[in-house]
Order: structure tokens, then sequence, then C-alpha cells
């Protein structure tokens, strides 16, 4: 009885986490976003396979800031516009807080969003719960 | 015979530069879906959405990758991946379609409250349907703001619910996108 009321819990513990911080872990690959977009671009499915789910470091100059409600949600990071890191942050930081021209972050991979077929040129590799290593 | 090739090299530039200034685009479109049980409340967001709208023609596309959703609970984010979505096997949602009207709603500068049509093709867990999807436009300075709500039924697109969830998971599935669009420079 004792076992089982310590597996429901263990459970209902499991079952209600949150997410673990990415600054506390370390990244499986280093790339420069141009390296990172060139992967994707030259065989996404193989990217997919080897990025996807993972924590990747990515470096180089930023795009643009995602802002809402006065606070820093993530950045863009490109060389061309239209090949981008997409990255969200995991805790937004205050506004103001990113003025680096080039930055490197490190975030959960979850693929590229860009298709040869689409109005839109280019594509984005997307990384969620991304954090600034400098 | 050269200066011609040159006259047409030119207008093709020409009408390549017209057809991107006549898009507009966001790489960071919000989307986020709502699922309402007695059982619970489940709701996603992903903030990665790229969007295109042609004001030319009103034809429109979105993309979304299924991983880049945001859960509360990291259980339930690696369920809604792996069990559900299988968003290895198939990664995106997309919609391309076109808004109904466009050109006569766009002549009228999008008059508030105005709901437009986009007919077109939504690709969910590798299943396309041809759907309609409810859309407005808002001006907003030289951009414009998008927005759609619509319902999706897991069923229609293969989803799989196991017994033992069904009744967490609500059988119509609220989602909502949005986007402010800009103009696309190329």
């Amino acid at each position: 009885m004792k076992s089982f009321l310590y597996l429901a819990l263990g459970i209902v513990l499991l079952s209600s986490c949150g997410h673990s911080e990415t600054a506390d872990q370390e990244a499986a690959f280093t790339l420069t976003v141009d390296e990172a977009v060139n992967a994707f671009l030259d065989d996404e499915a193989a990217a997919n396979q080897k990025y996807n789910d993972l924590i990747i470091q990515v470096s180089g100059p930023v795009m643009e800031l995602n802002k809402e409600n006065g606070m820093i949600t993530g950045v863009k990071l490109s060389n061309d516009d239209f090949n981008i890191v997409n990255c969200t942050f995991q805790n937004p930081m205050e506004s103001g807080s990113l003025e680096a021209e080039s930055v490197t972050i490190k975030g959960v991979c979850s693929g590229f969003n860009g298709d040869a077929t689409s109005m839109l040129p280019g594509g984005t590799v997307e990384l969620k719960r991304a954090t600034i290593v400098k | 015979m050269k200066k011609g090739i040159i006259i047409a090299l030119l207008a093709l530039g020409v009408a390549q530069v017209t057809t991107a200034q006549n898009r507009y685009f966001s790489r960071d479109g919000h989307v986020e879906f709502f699922s309402q049980t007695p059982i619970e409340d489940i709701e996603a967001k992903n903030e990665k959405m790229t969007a295109v709208v042609d004001f030319e023609d009103g034809k429109f596309e979105f993309a979304v990758l299924i991983k880049s959703f945001e859960f509360e609970k990291a259980l339930m984010e690696e369920h809604f991946n792996e069990n559900y979505m299988e968003s290895n096997k198939f990664p995106k949602a997309t919609f391309v379609g076109q808004i109904e009207d466009f050109v006569g709603i766009r002549n009228s500068n999008f008059p508030p409250g105005v709901e437009m049509a986009a007919h077109g093709k939504l690709t969910i867990h590798g299943v396309t349907q041809d759907v309609i999807l409810p859309a407005t436009v808002t001006p907003d300075g030289t951009n414009y703001k998008l927005k759609s709500s619509f319902k999706v039924q897991p069923s229609d697109y293969g989803i799989e619910i196991p017994n033992t969830v069904r009744d967490n998971i609500a059988k119509e599935i609220t989602v909502t996108v949005s986007a402010l669009v800009v103009p696309l420079k190329k």
C-alpha cells in the first residue's frame, strides 16, 4: 500500500513538472548561425535527425529582438535577413538588457521552418527555451 | 538583340521587386491552441509562426513547426509531440490559401469589423483538408495585423487520442493565429 502511494505521488509530481533550465545544461553542438542554417538547407532530414530536441549553441549577429509587453522574448540571428536562427527565451529579459551586436545563445532545437514553394524566401532554424551564453 | 535582352532582364527584375513589395510577412506570428474539458484545460503557444499575404491577389499562407509549441508541463509537451502529433514524422502544420474578395476589401482600406474568409488547404499531422478560415486584417501604420480563430477536430487529421485520456482532450480544439505583417523587401 505504501509503495503504491509513493508510485502515485511520483506520477503526480512527474506530470506536473516544468522544463529544466537550459542555462544549467551543456549544449550538444556549437555552431555559427550560417552553419546552423546551411545544415538544414543542405539536408533537412539529416539535420532534423542530428539537432532536433537537443540543446544547440549558436553564435551570430543580432538581426532583430522579439518584444512583447515591454520585455525581450526572443532574438533573431542572421547574416542576410532571410536565413535566420529564431530563438524564444526561456525567461524573458528586461528591455534594454540586450544591446550587443553579436551574441551566443543556446536553446532546444525545434527544426527548420522554410519551404522552397513558399511565398516567403529563406528559412528559419527555431530554438525554444533559449538563454544567452554571452 | 543585346539591348532587347537587357530590357527583358530589367523588366523581370522590376517584376520581381514589385512582387516582393506586394507581400507582407512575419516570422514571429503567434499561434495558440486551447482544449477545455471538465477534467483539465490544455494550452500551448508558438511564437514563431511564419505568415505571408500577397496584397496583389490575397494569397495567404502560414506555417508552424510542431516542436516549437511550448507547454507549461514538460511531460505534456513530450506526449503532444511523440504520441499525438508524431512531430518527428510530421514536423510542420501549414495553411495555403486565398482570401476571398481581398482586393475589394484592401481597396476599402480594410473597414473595421469586416471578417474575411480564407479558402485553402490546412495540413496537420500529414493530413490535408479543404477549409475556410475566418480572418481579419487591421492596418497598423505601414504594417497590418492579421488574426484568425478557428476550430480543429483532431479526428479530421488522423490524430488518435487513446481511450485512457479521451476525456481529457476536447473533441474540438480552438486555434488562434495572429501576426503583425510587415512589407517584404527582397
